[in-house]
């Protein structure tokens, strides 16, 4: 017989009995949904006070892009030569970390099991799957210490927008919002979190009992923190409940100022964007009156790149590459991320700007000009569209896809203004987190 | 008459011993500089080309990598000058054992030693002569099957013994890798405060 979620010493090493009762409370309650799977830290204690050194460790270091600041990089690369099948085969007189060749996403695609260190055991490993939009799946092996590492970033983040994870009050600490058909759901426990509640919800209605149960939970049980790509929040939003989490956390390559204007008029908390990838964690996040990512790892250095694979000076676009990060089992050595921004330092520290998930695309205007899609992601800011795309023909004609709104046609009508040519709208009838969709492409584009 | 071979496990005849000491020791010395020589893909797809009707533009794959990336492309250069050797003219080979002959073998000769060993030490180059012709089914010529078996065992070095067990463990992690990955996939994984 399964033991109970709340009795599962397995997944949840080291629970106490406050612990088992206060998972057995998220669970075991009239409207709670209907869990459909099982999860856990599984941190044994030593990991968790392992852990615990970690983020005391890492919130005081300095973060920098300049290779220069980053002393730890060559004893990296030096490991990574003598224990990574794949950089093993590199040739080694490479002089410095600019002079090494880059990494991609297709290289990991073709064999990733040549990047895991070959002195790591194997018995513990997990794996998250990312499909991406680039047509080359990976599944990103992890750790179970790995996976509580991403706690000291989300912290620092956090911190950063004047949320202090000491302060988190309730009972459920995290709330992760899914919204698909069908999805992982679970609830668990977390001691980076104080030992409090961590559930992953999916708020399409197929996931509970009665629809209006899920205004109930959230009501009933006040997460602190509320986390979910915008597709899933927007949905959240929806929902008539009162309570007011401290923080939002979301992911999106570009989260449209007016979608965050929606998000925080509804929610009246931070709403923190996190730059994140399944193969590296967090990037950078946002940070108050800035319209950017302020990096967050001090132990991955960000390079941005030009197309042949040269630096580019602060302030000029490229691709984002990035080199170390915190999980063991996928060191990275000049992994091109496949996003696009532009590195600058301010008197707070390196950020991330103009971030945009895919290679640029040029849009041509009617009179012949050639626009970025980041002049087209301007133009779209003031909109509340938590998911959208915009496609080129080759007589000009553009096809954009938002999710229903009142302001389709201002929105198509500014396109329209902007580039001269008709824009077809075509509506996202059901909208749902497990869609990733390319949010621009040309038949036009000199670039993409 | 043309021959094709292929296979390691009973070899035909191939061109004399001697002959390919000199092909070896008449490298040309610039392809032995730092950076592995321009026009590299085309080389050795006429490498291929000469000894394979059977060659398709994506064959070539695996030698379009970033050459900084595949330090075991000079290896790959050393034995596609060898096999363009006129002694082999007469023989056929399938492409996917050419291909597996410039990677694989490559791989594990550059494990073992550098290019420059494979020339200028008497002994390493006949091990390379003996590990090339085996891995594409030939046998010097003049040797029967047991000699050249015996020979190629004795001339083995510990570098490349070592090579070929450290490969194999490696293969063997590897493909344990895959399966723990694909199994955990299918299972649950462990908390995150988010997901990208």
């Amino acid at each position: 017989m399964q033991t109970s979620p709340w009795a599962d010493y397995q997944r949840l090493p080291g629970l106490d009995d406050e612990g088992s009762q206060r998972l057995k409370t998220l669970i075991d309650q009239p409207h709670a949904p209907r869990f459909a799977n099982r999860s856990g830290h599984h941190l044994e204690p030593v990991e968790v006070s392992a852990l615990e050194a970690y983020t005391r460790e890492e919130a005081g270091r300095t973060i920098s892009a300049k290779a220069i600041d980053n002393d730890w990089v060559d004893e990296f690369i030096e490991n990574c030569f003598k224990r990574v099948p794949f950089f093993r085969q590199y040739n080694q007189d490479c002089g410095s970390l600019a002079e090494l060749p880059t990494v991609s996403r297709a290289d990991m695609s073709r064999d990733i099991t040549q990047f895991v260190p070959e002195h790591l055991p194997l018995d513990r490993l997990i794996a998250f799957e990312t499909s991406g939009t680039t047509g080359h799946p990976l599944l990103v092996p992890s750790h179970p210490v790995v996976a509580a590492r991403y706690s000291c970033y989300h912290k620092k983040a956090l911190g950063w927008n004047g949320v202090s994870s000491e302060a988190l009050q309730s009972e459920l600490a995290v709330l992760l919002a899914g919204y698909q058909e069908k999805c992982f759901t679970y609830a668990s426990i977390s001691p980076y979190l104080n030992n409090k509640g961590l559930v992953k919800l999916n708020f399409h209605p197929n996931g509970w009992n009665h629809p209006d149960d899920r205004q109930k939970y959230v009501d009933g049980n006040k997460p602190d923190l509320i986390s979910g790509d915008p597709i899933s929040l927007i949905e959240l939003s929806r929902l008539p409940f009162n309570h007011r989490p401290r923080a939002v956390l979301t992911t999106s390559m570009t989260l449209l100022a007016g979608c965050r204007r929606v998000l925080q008029q509804r929610f009246e908390c931070p709403i923190i964007d996190l730059y994140s990838l399944n193969e590296t964690g967090p990037i950078g996040c946002s940070v108050p009156g800035k319209n950017r990512f302020r990096l967050l790892q001090s132990r991955l250095l960000v390079e941005i790149l030009d197309a042949q694979g040269a630096p580019v000076e602060p302030g000029e676009r490229g691709e984002i590459t990035v080199t170390g990060g915190f999980n063991d089992y996928l060191p990275l050595l000049r992994y091109r991320t496949g996003d696009y921004g532009r590195l600058e330092l301010d008197v707070d520290g390196w950020f991330i700007t103009e971030l945009e998930g895919r290679p640029p695309t040029q849009f041509k205007t009617a009179a012949g000009k050639w626009l970025n899609n980041v002049d087209i992601t301007h133009l779209l800011q003031r909109f509340p569209l938590s998911q959208f795309s915009l496609h080129q023909h080759e007589d000009g004609r553009l096809v954009l896809k938002i999710p229903p709104t009142p302001e389709a046609d201002e929105i198509s009508r500014a396109l329209a203004d902007k580039l001269g040519f008709p824009v077809a709208l075509d509506e996202i009838e059901h909208a749902s987190s497990d869609r990733k969709m390319t949010q621009y492409t040309s038949d036009l584009s000199r670039l993409s | 008459m043309s021959n094709t071979t292929g296979s390691a496990d009973s070899t035909m005849q191939g061109p004399d011993i001697n002959i390919l000491h000199h092909r070896l020791t008449d490298y040309p010395k610039e392809w032995l500089d730092q950076k592995v020589a321009a026009g590299f893909v085309a080389i050795i797809h006429d490498a291929i080309f000469c000894r394979s009707a059977e060659l398709k533009a994506s064959d070539l794959e695996p030698f379009r990598r970033p050459p900084k990336q595949c330090d075991w492309y000079r290896l790959t250069l050393l034995i596609a000058y060898f096999i363009a050797d006129d002694s082999f003219a007469e023989l056929r080979f399938p492409a996917a054992s050419l291909i597996d002959l410039l990677t694989g073998t490559a791989e594990e000769l550059a494990a073992a030693g550098p290019t420059v060993l494979y020339l200028n030490d008497v002994d390493r180059r006949e091990e390379f002569i003996r590990v090339v012709l085996n891995a594409i089914g030939l046998r010097p010529a003049g040797e029967s099957e047991n000699q050249a078996q015996d020979r190629l065992q004795a001339v083995s070095s510990q570098e490349r013994l070592k090579v070929l067990k450290a490969a194999k463990l490696a293969e063997e992690r590897s493909r344990k890798l895959r399966e723990a990955l694909a199994e955990k996939k299918a299972q649950e994984s462990a908390d995150k405060m988010m997901r990208e």
